[in-house]
């Protein structure tokens, strides 16, 4: 659906983007994930057809996206920036009025657009309201039904849900679940860590204009998980335990938490299976034995450094 | 139509702005016109009636004062189209749309024009007081009327093509005024000097160069148009004095015709800049941006050669 081929995009001296390739199937969702700085606004500005990029190429459904091409591909793409203003003066109809003209969508077919889409992102209730009263979250959900006036096939969403309270942000992400059962292929940066795992197929990391990691959500929890860290606590016999752990040539890092012992295991599970026994067999009383559920937040925090600003 | 212009159309009429600017303008245009009859009027000791020759002086300056208007309401419009949505950041949204960017130009642009023939219509029963006295026919007022369209069309592509140039709205109206006030009144301080200079030279001494050029800049300021329009309307006026070499049986409206022709084809080459300029996968919006990249690129293999 989307290749992106060593993109790259320079300001001056400054590398924003710095010869990224993705490959985004089609009905995927994937998270683009990086701390502020790091490119991803830049990517999806070159990906929407706002920027262009100074070296690299993007492919859209094997069309490439360049000035020949940028009707074509403006009609499959629906874009929501990280930050966007509204036409004060206009009512939540007329807003999406004129971006149904825009999409040469006219008559009863655009009323039925309008109104079910109003329906998908629950603004019917707003419809005659002017744009500018709007809540933040409400003008949000208001940009993505625009965004899906022309039936695009992929989104571009931006922070979707910045500055939004948790209610928003619990609505925005039934609407995307919604946009997932009807097969949109979506793009998605959030600072919002746990919703972007829970939602997305694969995940890209980024900073200072590199991907660090990309793939599948589940491949990078796992890759994340063979550095894990293993807590554990004994009954008893603490100091033996602790130099059996060290002697151990899978066991990176013995760390003593007060009553438990965190160990950091570089392994495969048959592997950690084996020290469990191990341990048993020197009759060190275990009362648990778990390994630290990792989630994407470690992982970003594992894979960035955090000097993207 | 032009979605840009019916949503123009639509925020612009919904607000209190339009009815002030209207009401302003006309009381703008009856007070001017009031102030210069009643001096007229007060000015005469012996005659109580109206002068026809006074009337014309009266039309004449009207129709000055209408496009000085002209010059100060359509780049306050225009100036701000473009910077004005990147500053309240619906630019973005606009541009990712199948709209092509010349039609987001136009759009603006004849948003702007429409508010203007708006002003232009509501100024014709003040036109029409003249009817009454005989002093100009409907075609002269049609004549005048299709030459501030196409003057309003110069300032306006004027005005979106800086509107598109700079980022804030500040610069970009200061830029727009400059470049209006420069065609109208530098362009004309600059024909004065040559003129005063040809004259003391001696105009058979000039070459034909130099008149060509000389004439090519009357041509371009606004106000030769308006009075080429008086000149045909009241038999005299003072383009005859200010070209250079013009043949005795030349036409009239001649100086207007190029007028309007070098405004409309310089505003056509503006909006075509102006659209190039907003789209972001043209190499010309690009072009600054590309350059230092070639610059940095080039000192880099320096430093590496090195």
């Amino acid at each position: 659906m989307l290749k992106v081929e060593n993109l790259t995009k320079l300001y001056g001296k400054f590398k924003a983007v710095d010869n990224i390739s993705l490959n985004i199937k089609e009905g995927e969702i994937f998270g683009f994930v990086g701390p502020n700085g790091a490119g991803k606004t830049t990517t999806f500005k070159m990906i929407a057809t706002l920027l262009r990029p100074t070296s690299g190429k993007i492919y859209l459904d094997g069309m490439e996206v360049n000035y020949k091409n940028l009707k074509k591909v403006r009609n499959e793409i629906g874009y929501m920036p990280d930050f966007f203003g509204v036409y004060d003066k206009l009512k939540v109809t007329e807003y999406m009025d004129f971006y149904s003209d825009i999409a040469g969508i006219y008559g009863e077919e655009k009323n039925r657009i309008i109104k079910d889409l109003l329906q998908l992102v629950d603004l019917t209730h707003k419809k005659e309201a002017y744009v500018d009263s709007l809540s933040r979250g409400m003008k949000q959900r208001l940009c993505l039904a625009r965004c899906l006036i022309h039936n695009p096939k992929l989104l571009i969403l931006d922070e979707p849900a910045s500055g939004m309270d948790p209610r928003a942000r619990i609505q925005m992400k039934e609407i995307l679940r919604e946009l997932k059962k009807m097969g949109k292929t979506i793009i998605i940066s959030s600072h919002i860590l746990p919703e972007l795992s829970e939602l997305c197929t694969n995940i890209g990391i980024i900073e200072g204009g590199k991907i660090v990691v990309n793939g599948p959500v589940e491949e990078i929890m796992y890759r994340a998980k063979s550095n894990n860290i293993i807590k554990l606590s004994v009954l008893e016999k603490k100091e033996n335990c602790i130099k059996l752990l060290k002697e151990e040539p899978l066991v990176k890092s013995v760390i003593e938490n007060g009553r438990d012992i965190e160990i950091e295991f570089d392994g495969e599970p048959l592997e950690l299976s084996n020290l469990m026994k191990r341990m048993l067999n020197q009759n060190i009383p275990l009362i648990s034995f778990k390994p630290l559920e990792n989630n994407l937040e470690d992982i970003f925090m594992e894979v960035t450094r955090g000097d993207g600003e | 139509m032009n979605p840009v212009l019916k949503k123009e159309l639509k925020v612009r009429t919904r607000s209190w702005k339009m009815p002030i600017t209207i009401s302003l303008y006309l009381l703008l245009l009856c007070g001017f016109l009031g102030l210069l009859a009643s001096q007229m009027i007060l000015g005469y000791r012996s005659y109580r009636g109206i002068r026809l020759e006074d009337l014309k002086v009266l039309y004449a300056t009207i129709t000055v004062f209408q496009l000085i208007l002209i010059a100060f309401i359509i780049p306050a419009t225009t100036s701000s189209s473009i910077c004005g949505e990147k500053e309240r950041r619906t630019f973005d949204l606009l541009l990712c749309t199948r709209l092509s960017s010349f039609s987001i130009v136009s759009g603006k642009l004849s948003a702007s024009l429409s508010f203007m023939i708006i002003l232009l219509v509501v100024s014709i029963p003040i036109f029409s007081i003249f009817f009454l006295f005989g002093v100009i026919t409907p075609t002269n007022v049609f004549l005048l009327f299709i030459y501030y369209l196409v003057t309003a069309l110069l300032f306006g592509s004027i005005g979106i093509f800086s509107s598109a140039f700079f980022r804030k709205t500040t610069t970009s109206t200061i830029f727009t005024y400059f470049f209006v006030l420069m065609l109208m009144f530098g362009t004309g301080f600059c024909l004065i000097v040559a003129r005063t200079f040809a004259d003391r030279i001696g105009i058979n001494n000039i070459s034909d160069t130099i008149k060509a050029i000389y004439n090519a800049v009357v041509y371009m300021n606004p106000m030769v148009g308006i009075g080429a329009i008086l000149e045909n309307q009241f038999g005299e006026g003072p383009i005859r004095e200010i070209l250079i070499d013009r043949k005795a049986n030349a036409n009239l409206l001649s100086p207007l015709y190029y007028n309007m022709g070098f405004s409309f084809i310089f505003s056509l080459i503006l909006l075509f800049m102006t659209s190039l300029k907003i789209n972001p996968m043209k190499k010309f919006a690009n072009k600054g941006e590309d350059k230092k990249n070639k610059k940095i690129e080039r000192k880099e293999i320096k430093r590496m050669k090195r």
